[in-house]
């Protein structure tokens, strides 16, 4: 009987501990379990985008399937373009050289809306002023067309001058390492929030 | 009333003054001439800056990738006198030069050339990224950091008005020393 007094107290003790720890318990993994949050535009979950197949700089034939388990940063333009591309393909290498080490997951392509003029030679020579890790992609016209659609990229070429311009979708897509179509950027997106969430892609 | 000591003579400040003043035009163009020529220079260099009412400033460009032939300069007209129009750009570095407009309509970057750029009276005009902006096309060599790329802007009433565009590093944004052109 004398142990009754101490008894009850521990029983409580022990409930109010078990209590504490369930949740704790689930706060924490609805904490761990919490969406990514994203800086950039997050684009609503769908299937894996269909397949391009377009030429690498060296002439070689690409697919999004050869960038399967890296995170892919996509830019649309054209070596012509005298102001937003130079200006993207820079910060974008900003990006990279703030991830650091992590960069190597991360595979930026630069897909020309100018298949006529930039030719590989061109691209490769182009692109890789920026970053030698950059790939420049080309194709034929319908390719292009093809590639742009799935993106929803449009363009439309321009008489300028005594040449053409071509206007285009100003931004950048971020595929996950599966190939889903996960973020869009664009030009005012700053360099760390662009690190930040390619971060969060990549773990 | 300014007297001697012995109250003897007593003339007025005006009177003593008017007295120095003889010699020389104004006692203080007496005691500072440098001040005075320098002024004098100053009041030169405003009635007449080169362009007349005209002023660019900060003209720069952006150094260009391989593979480019396409090169842009940025700038800032402040015109301090009546309206005129920007109607032509000449680059030596360049075989042509156009003006573009930049907007982006529906997520769409559209990049047309403009033949004029109208200058308003008291008024300013700015060239810089995503916006307006002078198109370098067919450079005779890639465009590097520190170059500088003589221009001259052609307007309506100024005449031909020279500037000098000082190259920026791939991807600047900003001119030199800053966003604002002041």
């Amino acid at each position: 009987m004398t142990s009754t007094p101490g008894r009850l107290p521990r029983r409580g003790l022990i409930l109010a501990l078990g209590a504490a720890v369930l949740i704790a318990g689930t706060l924490l993994t609805s904490y761990w379990l919490r969406p990514p949050e994203f800086r950039l535009t997050a684009l609503p979950p769908g299937p894996a985008l269909s397949d391009f197949s377009l030429i690498d700089y060296d002439g070689r034939p690409r697919s999004l399937a050869d960038y399967r388990n890296q995170v892919v940063v996509i830019y649309f333009g054209y070596v012509h373009c005298p102001d937003a591309c130079p200006a993207e393909l820079f910060k974008l290498d900003q990006v990279m050289k703030l991830l650091g080490p992590a960069s190597r997951q991360v595979r930026v392509l630069f897909i020309t809306l100018d298949p006529e003029r930039d030719t590989p030679q061109v691209l490769k020579s182009y692109v890789t002023a920026f970053n030698p890790a950059f790939v420049g992609l080309t194709g034929t016209t319908v390719q292009i067309d093809q590639v742009a659609a799935s993106f929803n990229v449009e363009h439309a070429k321009v008489p300028s001058g005594e040449d053409y311009a071509i206007d285009h979708s100003s931004e950048t897509y971020v595929l996950d390492a599966r190939g889903h179509l996960r973020l869009r950027g664009s030009a005012f997106t700053r360099i760390d929030d662009f690190a930040h969430d390619l971060k969060v892609l990549i773990h | 009333m300014i007297c001697t000591t012995d109250g003897a003579h007593c003339n007025t400040p005006t009177e003593i003054r008017g007295a120095r003043q003889k010699p020389v035009p104004h006692p203080r163009i007496a005691r500072f001439p440098w001040l005075f020529l320098l002024m004098l220079s100053t009041q030169v260099a405003i009635a007449a800056p080169p362009g007349g009412s005209l002023e660019i400033v900060k003209p720069w460009s952006r150094a260009t990738a391989p593979g480019t032939t396409v090169g842009v300069a940025y700038l800032e007209i402040v015109n301090s006198g009546k309206q005129d129009t920007l109607v032509r750009v000449e680059a030596t570095v360049a075989r042509r030069v156009e003006m573009h407009s930049m907007a982006t309509v529906g997520g769409v970057m559209q990049m047309r050339e403009l033949l004029s750029v109208d200058v308003p009276a008291q008024g300013r005009v700015r060239f810089e990224p995503s916006g307006l902006h002078m198109m370098l096309i067919d450079l005779a060599h890639p465009l590097k950091k520190g170059d500088r790329i003589p221009l001259i802007l052609v307007f309506q009433h100024a005449g031909k008005v020279p500037a000098e565009a000082i190259v920026q590093d791939l991807g600047t944004m900003t001119p030199p020393g800053g966003k604002d052109a002041e």
